[in-house]
């Protein structure tokens, strides 16, 4: 198994994210995980990392958002914490509804639940933590699905 | 991100290709102003060219669903792949 643990820290600038999305799947594609899995994380961060910054920061550059990225066993592991007001994420609406179906805001936190394995929130919602199993299977698809 | 349009019998053939996330949407957005401005009521987005969407580029596409829902027009997708259908 590769070996993997970082932690990347940048300021709240939306400007940032394709490198650090860039720079961080170059060091995930080392792992046992099929294209779809691939496809999966780098949405499910990408949406992680813009809701920290626009919605936790504020878009306020001087606030840092921490990206944490541990392969464990049996799963990768990607943790986004930013330093804002945090936010209840029971409370978020769901974009399935026909009420909300229209919406034009609301889906990055729907988009990753479905993506990915496992989806906790910390600290008041100013930490989310996603998991995506590795791959076990010959389909290339994970076997164990833990939906968050 | 690319676009290209084709005007076809009874739409406009909107092709995009690459990736429609946030950093994109923006000139999506525009390309979608400008057949509103020349009053394309019927367009048809071709989408097997794209392999990525994230919740900006959703959100740009339910605009202009809903712009031309509007004016009475009509907003089609075709040759979207399982990946980006699993984002709606």
């Amino acid at each position: 198994m590769e070996h993997l643990n970082f932690s990347k820290e940048t300021p709240s600038d939306l400007s940032l994210v394709p490198q650090l999305l860039s720079d961080t799947l170059q060091e995930i594609k080392k792992l046992p995980l099929g294209d779809k899995a691939l496809h999966d994380i780098k949405l499910s961060l990408q949406e992680a990392l813009v809701n920290a910054i626009k919605h936790g920061s504020r878009l306020n550059r001087v606030l840092s958002v921490r990206l944490d990225v541990e392969a464990r066993q049996d799963s990768l592991v990607m943790t986004v914490t930013d330093r804002g007001e945090g936010f209840d994420a029971a409370r978020l609406m769901d974009p399935t509804q026909p009420a909300n179906l229209q919406r034009l805001s609301g889906r990055g936190v729907f988009l990753i639940r479905n993506l990915m394995d496992g989806v906790e929130f910390f600290d008041g919602g100013r930490k989310i933590q996603m998991i995506k199993f590795f791959q076990k299977g010959a389909n290339g698809e994970n076997e164990r699905r833990k939906k968050g | 991100m690319k676009t290209r349009e084709e005007k076809k019998a009874d739409a406009l053939l909107c092709v995009i290709e690459g990736e429609v996330d946030i950093n994109t949407s923006v000139q999506l957005r525009k390309v979608f102003d400008d057949l509103i401005k020349r009053n394309e009521k019927k367009v048809l987005v071709e989408f097997s060219g794209v392999e990525y969407i994230d919740s900006s580029g959703l959100a740009t596409l339910i605009e202009m669903f809903q712009r031309l829902k509007k004016i009475g027009g009509k907003l089609r997708f075709s040759g979207m792949s399982q990946k980006v259908k699993n984002a709606f």
